[in-house]
């Protein structure tokens, strides 16, 4: 077994979002914009951990207050009239979309290569996650129609890496 | 029919709730639990039909409610729900007793399918 490289979980959650957007969201097409190590700034959302031998790696999905809401929003089926969601169904709605995530890169990662991992607890979070000496991010900035999100892997730092 | 909807979003619970009814059993009594082990205490107090319940959930997870139902005797109808895709996972939660399997995101139709055998 090969152990996927971060620019693989990446591209794995990337796919994820769009299947997702599509069938369970509603929302328009998902669009990457670019990707990167530096999280954006001014965005909240979702992690959740995966349980593996091969390392400690995280998924997030970030947008802003109004990505986050639109987000919960496609997940509830929610109609234009419907009032806006309090921010604790915001926050509930969107680790639920990142665990629906999870699953996906769960299930691609083993066919990509047959890593086994097991899933966490998605936690919501506000404010842009630190990258250390010793974890590393990987970040698809995408645009959802209007919405600005961000997709993010956060992965640990291999020595190699960590020299260049 | 008493229908228990288990997992640590209230969004799904709604969500599932809404697929059910849905697929056939709008007529249903509904009740809702947060963790396996509040569905255990909730089935201690009043045993449903049937329990529809999430894996990974703070607490007790969705497959330690089946071992738990199973280890106390009592035969009891229980899908999982969830976005875990490992296959051996969902041998596991089978061959514990589970009714069915059912992955997230999910549609109408794969809802329906799972609820064949309470529809038939």
């Amino acid at each position: 077994m090969n152990v996927p490289v971060p620019a693989e979980w990446l591209r794995a959650l990337e796919a994820e979002l769009v299947v997702l957007a599509k069938d369970a969201l509603g929302l328009p097409p998902v669009c990457v914009t670019v990707r990167g190590e530096v999280p954006p700034a001014g965005m909240e959302g979702a992690y959740l951990g995966f349980v593996s031998c091969e390392g400690a790696y995280q998924i997030g999905l970030a947008a802003t207050p109004d990505g986050c809401q639109a987000f919960a929003r496609g997940l509830l089926s929610s109609a234009p009239s419907d009032p806006q969601l309090p921010k604790a169904d915001v926050a509930d709605a969107v680790c639920e979309i990142v665990n629906m995530l999870a699953g996906g890169v769960q299930r691609r990662l083993r066919q990509l290569c047959g890593l086994q991992v097991g899933l966490g607890l998605p936690t919501f979070f506000h404010g842009a996650v630190q990258p250390t000496e010793r974890l590393g991010v990987a970040v698809a900035e995408v645009r959802v129609g209007e919405l600005s999100a961000a997709l993010l892997v956060l992965h640990p730092r291999t020595r190699s890496a960590r020299e260049n | 029919m008493n229908i228990l909807i288990v997992d640590d979003s209230k969004a799904m619970r709604g969500i599932v709730m809404r697929a059910v009814k849905a697929a056939g059993l709008g007529d249903a009594t509904y009740q809702e639990a947060g963790n396996g082990a509040e569905a255990l205490a909730a089935i201690r107090a009043a045993q449903p039909d049937l329990v529809l319940t999430d894996w990974n959930m703070p607490e007790m997870s969705g497959f330690e409610l089946i071992l738990a139902l199973r280890a106390e005797g009592r035969q009891l109808r229980v899908g999982l729900v969830t976005s875990e895709s490992d296959p051996g996972l969902r041998d596991q939660a089978l061959a514990a007793g589970a009714l069915f399997v059912l992955c997230k995101p999910f549609t109408p139709e794969a809802v329906k399918a799972a609820l064949q055998p309470v529809l038939a």
